[in-house]
């Protein structure tokens, strides 16, 4: 019993070295954040002089215009909100159509869906340019350096995925 | 009235997803396999100087040292990342099922990385690379750990072996997540015949928890094999492609991947039926090798 008992202690202790060790990275960039670009460079490891400069730090890239960070952030929210919200609602209806209707054309929609995971980004990557910049041209519709581009190309390449997933479950 | 074999709502249904479909996959790609046998480029699209050249930009692919080299870097970057994402993961797995009093922190702690995304994960291990693993050297003794030529990155062997730590880091915990839900799937009745029967942990994880395992073996290796071969954010951001190396006869970058190399002849070289022709061959081989892996993996999975 106190052998059994050992051993749990010491599966405990190596779950949390291991846990340590998976979160020092996280460590480095939080005492990090508080120091001065000299301070980063000369202690990387140590604990900051002052606490307090994380504050001033982060006061100063939410509002320096050169960095521009709160806009970059508002982006990033607006881009992930839209494309969930439209991946879910889409890839949802469109695995539910896909699981209720059996049918060999159903089949083979929901199995081109699949096989397109295979299509890495980079074979798409630049033809896409020259594609959205064709249908700006006859639609107006403005794709490129615009929140519905990313979100539609957003969409496009997380479907597969969401459809398998969602028909799995459906199923 | 006979019923519509694909009612109006079918099609209603499909419709965004099918045009979302089009516009970003199918259009692209089939351009794509397109432009790659064109001598397509900034001075020359559609309507305007494209000529069909056959497998040209082909042909200058397999006499380009950077793509043989890269390629081949891939590979091993590939192999590695898998082996020691899939141990990691299934020995975590291992672990977070026991009976732990923090198994759910440890889980999320393990996790983590992976909700970051890669390009910032790059930049925060290149600091640790350069400037905290010799801080750490300077701590136990090892001075020349700062020296500007024992660094991690400076290398082109280490800084491999650096981006498959990076690799391994950012996507360990997202693995391990389907290897426990595998794990706890595993009937407990099997477990506690084999402990009756005095099987040691060692055979309990050879004859129940790896056979009973082994579908989530398969989605596991196809992830891991396919987020490898594509790996691009973290080359970017740890490495950039550095140190050159030689090789036949030729300087060229030391880590960089086939998607940096794609990238880098398009973008950068300004060859985009090159890169094209590159995105082609890239395609192909991921689509045959990940076909190959599941069904090797569908034949040893066992249905109870």
């Amino acid at each position: 019993m106190t052998d059994r008992r050992r051993g749990a202690i010491a599966l405990e202790i190596l779950a949390v070295l291991l846990f340590l060790l998976f979160l020092f990275p996280f460590f480095i960039v939080l005492v990090n954040a508080a120091k001065t670009p000299f301070e980063i460079t000369q202690s990387p490891l140590t604990f900051p002089s002052e606490w307090r400069k994380i504050v001033d730090n982060m006061v100063t890239i939410w509002t320096s215009v050169n960095i521009r960070y709160s806009q970059s952030f508002l982006s990033s929210v607006i881009i992930t909100a839209a494309s969930l919200i439209l991946l879910n609602l889409l890839a949802s209806q469109a695995a539910w159509a896909l699981v209720r209707t059996k049918t060999k054309l159903s089949t083979g929609i929901f199995i081109t869906f699949v096989a397109a995971m295979v299509i890495p980004f980079q074979i798409v990557m630049f033809p896409l340019l020259t594609w959205f910049r064709e249908i700006a041209q006859f639609t107006g519709v403005r794709l490129l350096r615009s929140y519905a581009g990313i979100v539609l190309a957003y969409i496009g390449f997380g479907m597969s995925q969401s459809i398998f997933m969602f028909h799995g479950f459906i199923k | 009235m006979r019923k519509a074999k694909h009612p109006p709502v079918f099609w209603l249904f499909l419709a965004p997803v099918l045009l979302a479909f089009v516009l970003v996959i199918v259009v692209p790609f089939l351009l794509g396999v397109y432009y790659s046998f064109t001598n397509w480029s900034a001075t020359a699209r559609i309507g305007e100087n494209l000529a069909f050249i056959g497998f040209g930009n082909y042909a200058k692919i397999l006499k380009d040292p950077s793509f043989a080299y890269s390629f081949m870097l891939t590979v091993v970057y590939t192999i590695l990342n898998m082996i020691a994402i899939n141990v990691i993961a299934f020995s975590l797995a291992m672990l977070v099922t026991q009976r732990l009093k923090g198994r759910n922190v440890y889980r999320a702690g393990f996790f983590v990385p992976n909700l970051i995304g890669g390009l910032i994960l790059g930049y925060i291990w290149q600091f640790i690379f350069n400037n905290a693993v010799p801080s750490i050297g300077t701590l136990l003794g090892f001075g020349s750990w700062a020296n500007a030529e024992n660094l991690v990155l400076a290398k082109s062997t280490t800084a491999l072996l650096a981006l498959v730590v990076v690799g391994a880091w950012q996507y360990a915990g997202y693995i391990m997540v389907i290897y426990v839900a595998a794990i706890e799937n595993i009937p407990q009745e099997l477990i506690e015949a084999a402990q009756i029967d005095g099987a040691s942990p060692l055979r309990r994880l050879f004859a129940i928890t790896l056979p009973m395992t082994s579908q989530a073996f398969t989605i596991t290796l196809f992830l891991t094999l396919v987020n490898s071969f594509k790996q691009f954010d973290v080359n970017v951001s740890l490495t950039a492609g550095g140190p050159a190396v030689m090789f036949m006869d030729q300087p060229i970058y030391g880590t960089q991947l086939l998607a940096m190399n794609i990238y880098n002849q398009g973008f950068k070289s300004n060859d985009m039926a090159g890169g094209q022709a590159r995105a082609v061959i890239f395609f192909l081989v991921l689509a045959i090798v990940s076909v190959i892996q599941v069904s090797v993996n569908k034949k040893k999975e066992i249905e109870l």
